[in-house]
């Protein structure tokens, strides 16, 4: 099946500042895929670069088999996009907005639009500048997807929104997906992209660093934890693919991945370790794992 | 029925589903022939990927705790209370492992356990009361 | 796919919003500012009116629209983001594009057909004289040509727009864009079309095939200006941004962010140093164009010498638009005072964090502030070639330049929308401009107190900058900001009207009743001398104050006997000769011999029998005034012209010194001429308080010896209450006077007595003075000097 989003050796610099480098992906259709990164990591110019807003300096971009560059027109015809702190009209009333928009897209945009605004409470007669945040996040929501877009992509539409209306975004993604629509969501809530989201793709200093399913991933991803007899003792690194190491006291950490089942074996009477325990880990400490550069990664791998 | 997810905890949440699903049935709350929601209703209020509903409903229906219904949904399968209760039993009995090797791990006894076990079990009865109810 | 013509529609609807307040501001204006034009008007009791400034409004207006309509449709979007939101949906950019050309066209249209309306009305309301410059504007030419222009501004302004991301950047380069292309098309239509034209049909118009080809060369033009528009307005929606630009908008639209660069200053900086660095990164390079334009027309102004007629090149021509240019520039200046906080009301960041908002204010202030001093500073240099160069003309244009500035820094503040306040501070400084010039066309001489205005304005906006930093612009804002802003309109009035009621002379009782009763006196005896004293006629040809250029020598053939025949006359006086000829006959000598070939000795005699004339009717105007059959007027227009004319021309080569001794006896005494004058004076000026204000027009007038006194302001009734206290003492003093004469004419004394004239408001001023230039010092020690 043709993906949804299509990226190939991505490459983006603005100036000094290399913002995406080398990024590949291939986005299924029918898929609710996380974007994980840091402030600054290049979810955005990612982002960007698939509306159109920004070419990229080498590689190529399609989204639902068209090019970016030169297809603009008819991919938003079929994509919903909500940005971070949405630029609206704020003289319009919703439903003036609503009317508005609607020229732009198929018939029945207009119905599904007003019962969307119905189902998010959002008042009618009230001017956008007047509204809390958080009706014109959803009024931006309404907006972007009232056409049934094949794709919808968020960029961070939650920051700083009040847990009901956050609670309404994750319920209309879940719609969405539910009908079988791509949704692209670039966030930093863990805890809602854990709810969500199928696939994750974690992105760092403009790499792409992990694209997984989000199942694999925290099942196939342990935190080992071992205690020595000495505080200068060094252990052995456990088996698997080691992301981070740290050590406190007489304390060691690591964060594996793909952690083989005999993995204990490793560790006998004469390792210098007293304890061993591994615990499943959670998507926000992968995510720290995979992002924290201040982190030590150990680069020899172990296999038994 | 009312579902308790937390999502980034060490149990997947499909997982999460699965057993309170299995202890709703065993506990009565779902009853034999009773519909549950379907996949969509079930993903928008939880605020959980559809897929991973899906995959719940799923496993439970390999489990033969869940059958499909023809064009209707899913339905409680009339003789899977006592598979729930037995699923139920079997994660207390993976919860008492664990405190136990915790507990031996850490150096208490295993008297200093028993005793323990004992007193708690007679603490329970009392809390109960004379009918013998636990809940 | 989607609806092409639902798609425009809401497109339509969507920029005519946006462009509403803009339109209302404009349409606004004209109403007011004709209305203002008009009650101005009638309150000066005008009686001939001239098109001139109505038309200029009926230019200037829609203009003005056509420069904000680009900056709202386009720079209003593009600030507020949504530009950028209407990227991402399914917008086809032609739509877009389109539609906010055919909102601005359709405004423009609109504007102009109201401006037309509003004087066309005028023009048949109120009458007025022919104006050639009018009816050659009301032509289809004229008509075509400010069309042509203003669609050539609208078209340009899109440009820009969509050149630039930043909307004052876009206004900014509009004009050098305009002057270029003024420019150009003035001499290419002067050099291709014009000249060929004129020298080719010297006498004929403009027209035919010519003009046809011009206006579509014209046409045409403006079809290329309206495809790059297009073409620029396409690379706008539609591609991806251009990572340089993105640094450089970044800097313009993030001054809180302080540079890199900033890391090596040690410490904290000061609340000050703070303040004003931030305000220089916001506006520093906005400022620093307009003051490089504002230079660069002063210059214009000042370097170009000005040929008063004749032809004018190009460079002169245009001239004209230095004017309006650096007006324009000191106008945003005094916006870009408080634009960069008001943008996304960044200004509530200070509010937020509890700093003076003293310091803020004038932190704000200080460099566009001056920056206009400056500029000002610059046009008090003399220019080149000009005859209107002087120090007070240079010191109120560099005044005019700072009212605007204060005027501008006020509506730069209490305008909520920071790209509408650039086109609504100059409608607000043309409002102030008409007020000024109503107020001061009455009193030219209280020009300083103009400077009231500017300390008002700015002690609004101090007032008000914690209010603009904390709250959205509300009702109690606007409230109070127009209070402030009438406050400047009206005080400077108030005070030069408390001024003149202060210096309004005290009532002198006891004079007046002294004069009444002497006026009585000479009243009661007149009827008796009427039947005593046979008429004497004075024919008008003896008035030697009349107007006009003697450009054509008199008749003076048979003057000799004419003269004789004068002298002989007992009936009257100016029967046989007239004032022009006497004169005639004392100056060119050449034209005289050229003209009657009267040879030396006649033109002596000629000479000296009009002398005697002259005396002869000094003699008996003073007589006859004396005894109240003639006023004031006939002494300063016969009398006292004679006797000048007598003694500038008394040489004892005229004749023999018996000749000349007679002549000096002919001269009326010393005391005829003080009775006449004193009779004549005070009956002046008991005719003048028997009279009562009339209305003429709408204006009130009085007439003192056929002048009317009070020009122009005497519709205030205190006005004429200090008219006539002003009357009396001057009146008083002459009188006082005549006995020892007038002060000399270069003594300080003569001045403050001419000052006691010119408070009277006698119109023209000039005549009313020299009225009694003869009742001078000097004219009787001259008189005295011949007769001994």
């Amino acid at each position: 099946m043709q993906p949804v989003i299509s990226l190939d050796r991505v490459y983006k610099r603005f100036g000094h500042t290399i913002a995406l480098e080398d990024v590949s992906i291939d986005i299924p259709p029918g898929v609710v895929f996380a974007l994980l990164g840091e402030n600054g990591a290049g979810k955005t110019t990612m982002i960007r670069i698939l509306t159109g807003f920004l070419n990229p300096d080498s590689g190529n971009a399609t989204v639902l088999g068209k090019p970016c560059e030169k297809a603009g027109l008819d991919i938003r015809q079929s994509i919903g996009y909500v940005s971070d702190a949405p630029a609206l009209y704020e003289w319009m009333l919703p439903e003036e907005i609503g009317w508005f928009t609607s020229a732009f897209y198929q018939e029945g945009f207009l119905d599904r639009y007003h019962q969307l605004i119905a189902d998010f409470d959002v008042p009618n007669g009230v001017r956008l500048k007047n509204l809390s945040k958080g009706q014109r996040a959803k009024v931006a929501l309404a907006l972007a997807t009232a056409h049934d877009p094949q794709l919808l992509i968020l960029d961070e539409p939650t920051s700083g929104l009040d847990p009901m209306v956050r609670r309404q975004f994750l319920e209309s993604m879940v719609d969405r997906a539910a009908l079988g629509r791509t949704v692209l969501l670039s966030s930093h809530q863990i805890s809602e992209v854990e709810r969500v989201a199928d696939w994750i793709g974690i992105i760092h200093h403009g790499h792409l660093k992990m694209v997984q399913p989000l199942e694999k991933l925290k099942s196939s991803t342990w935190i080992v934890t071992a205690t020595m007899d000495d505080s200068c003792a060094v252990a052995v690194l456990p088996p698997g693919k080691v992301l981070t190491e740290s050590r406190n006291g007489r304390q060691m950490r690591w964060v594996v991945q793909n952690l083989p089942v005999n993995w204990k074996s490793g560790y006998g009477s004469d390792s210098g370790v007293t304890n061993l325990s591994a615990s499943q880990a959670s998507l926000e400490d992968i995510f720290v794992a995979v992002c924290d550069d201040r982190a030590h990664r150990p680069v020899a791998e172990v296999t038994t | 029925m009312f579902f308790s997810i937390e999502p980034g905890g060490d149990v997947p949440i499909y997982e999460q589903i699965v057993r309170q699903v299995k202890l709703a049935v065993a506990d009565g709350v779902l009853v034999g022939g009773q519909m549950v929601p379907s996949v969509r209703q079930l993903a928008s209020e939880l605020a959980i990927n559809p897929n991973t509903i899906a995959r719940a409903y799923q496993q439970l229906q390999t489990d033969l705790v869940l059958e499909p219904l023809r064009g209707r949904g899913m339905i409680v399968r009339r003789d899977s209370v006592s598979r729930c209760t037995k699923a139920r039993n079997s994660l207390v009995g993976d919860a008492v492992r664990r405190v136990l090797v915790d507990a031996l791990s850490g150096g208490m006894t295993p008297e200093d356990l028993r005793e323990l076990f004992e007193a708690e079990l007679r603490r329970q009865a009392e809390l109960a009361g004379p009918n013998g109810s636990t809940k | 796919m989607m609806n092409t013509s639902a798609a425009m529609t809401r497109l339509i609807w969507k920029d005519a919003i946006t462009i509403k307040p803009l339109v209302i501001a404009v349409v606004a204006g004209i109403v007011a500012f004709h209305l203002i034009a008009v009650i101005g008007g009638y309150l000066a009791g005008t009686q001939t009116w001239t098109i001139g400034p109505f038309l200029s409004l009926w230019i200037l207006m829609p203009n003005l629209l056509a420069i904000g309509a680009p900056a709202m449709l386009v720079g209003t979007e593009e600030d507020a983001g949504t530009l950028r939101w209407l990227r991402t949906l399914p917008v086809k950019w032609q739509h877009v594009v389109g539609s906010k050309l055919i909102v601005a066209f359709l405004s423009l249209l609109g504007v102009w057909a109201i401006a037309s309306l509003v004087v066309f009305i005028v023009s048949i309301a109120i009458p007025h004289q022919y104006d050639a410059m009018a009816s050659d504007l009301f032509s289809y030419a004229g008509v075509a040509s400010l069309l042509f222009y203003s669609l050539l501004l609208l078209l340009t302004g899109f440009v820009t727009a969509y050149l630039i991301r930043s909307p004052i950047g876009a206004l900014l380069l509009l004009m050098p864009l305009m002057i270029a292309q003024s420019i150009f098309s003035g001499i290419f239509a002067k050099s291709w079309f014009l000249d060929p034209f004129h020298r080719a049909y010297p006498v004929e118009p403009f027209g035919g095939f010519p003009m046809l080809a011009l206006c579509l060369l014209g046409i045409g033009y403006l079809i290329i200006l309206w495809m790059l528009q297009r073409w620029l307005g396409k690379r706008r929606m539609i591609n991806a941004e251009r990572s340089y630009l993105l640094g450089l908008s970044d800097d313009l639209g993030r001054p809180y962010r302080p540079p890199a660069r900033l890391i090596h200053v040690k410490g904290k900086p000061t609340p000050y140093r703070a303040l004003m660095w931030q305000q220089s990164r916001q506006i520093a390079p906005l400022a620093s164009a307009l003051v490089l334009l504002a230079i660069v027309s002063l210059l214009w102004l000042k370097l170009v010498p000005m040929p008063s007629y004749g032809q004018r090149n190009l460079f002169q021509h245009f001239q004209e638009l230095a004017f309006p240019i650096l007006f324009l520039c000191v106008i945003w200046l005094g916006v870009l005072v408080f634009y960069g906080d008001s943008v996304r009301r960044r200004c509530s960041y200070f509010a937020d964090r509890g700093i003076s908002p003293t310091m803020i204010w004038w932190t704000r202030l200080l460099v566009p502030g001056l920056a206009c001093l400056a500029i000002a500073a610059l046009t008090l240099a003399p220019s080149a070639g000009k005859h209107l160069d002087t120090w007070p003309v240079n010191l109120s244009f560099a005044g005019m330049l700072v009212v605007v500035f204060a005027v501008s820094q006020f509506a730069s503040q209490i305008t909520a929308r920071p790209i509408l306040s650039f086109l609504v501070a100059p409608i607000i400084v043309i409002f102030y401009t008409m007020l000024a010039v109503a107020t001061f066309a009455f009193y030219p001489t209280y020009i300083p107190v103009i400077a009231i205005a500017v300390v008002v304005l700015l002690f609004a906006t101090w007032r008000l900058t914690p209010r603009w930093l904390s709250e959205r612009p509300e009702k109690p804002f606007y409230i109070r900001a127009f209070g402030y802003g009438a406050a400047a309109a009206l005080v400077p009035i108030l005070t030069i009207y408390v001024a003149r009621v202060s210096t309004t002379p005290s009532f002198r009782e006891d004079w007046r009743t002294a004069m009444f009763a002497k006026s009585d006196a000479w009243q009661a005896a007149l009827p008796q001398k009427i039947q005593d004293r046979q008429n004497v006629e004075i024919s008008p040809n003896a008035y030697g104050r009349s107007s006009g250029y003697y450009l054509l020598v008199p008749e003076l053939t048979d003057i000799i006997p004419k003269l004789k025949n004068e002298l002989a006359d007992k009936n009257g006086i100016g029967n046989n000769v007239g004032f022009s000829q006497l004169k005639a006959l004392f100056t060119s000598d050449h034209d005289l011999l050229a003209n009657e070939r009267l040879r030396d000795e006649n033109l002596t005699e000629a000479k000296r029998l009009a002398l005697q004339v002259l005396a002869k009717w000094s003699h008996v105007v003073r007589e006859e005034v004396a005894e109240v059959r003639g006023d004031l007027y006939l002494l300063t227009a016969i009398a006292d012209p004679a006797e000048a004319l007598l003694i500038n021309n008394m040489d004892a080569s005229l004749g023999t010194p018996e000749q000349m001794a007679e002549i000096a006896a002919m001269i009326p005494d010393a005391e005829l001429r003080k009775r006449s004058r004193e009779v004549a004076l005070v009956q002046a000026w008991r005719n003048y308080q028997d009279q009562s204000w009339y209305q003429e027009g709408y204006g009130y007038q009085k007439n003192f010896s056929n002048q009317s006194v009070s020009h122009m302001i005497a519709w205030l009734p205190f006005e004429r209450r200090r008219a006539d206290r002003f009357l009396d003492e001057a009146v008083k003093m002459t009188h006082d006077r005549i006995a020892t004469g007038l002060p000399q004419q270069d003594s300080l004394e003569y001045l403050e007595w001419q000052k006691l004239w010119s408070q009277v408001g006698v119109q023209p001023t000039s005549t009313a003075r020299s009225q009694f230039a003869n009742w001078t010092r000097d004219h009787q020690t001259a008189i005295a000097r011949i007769r001994k």
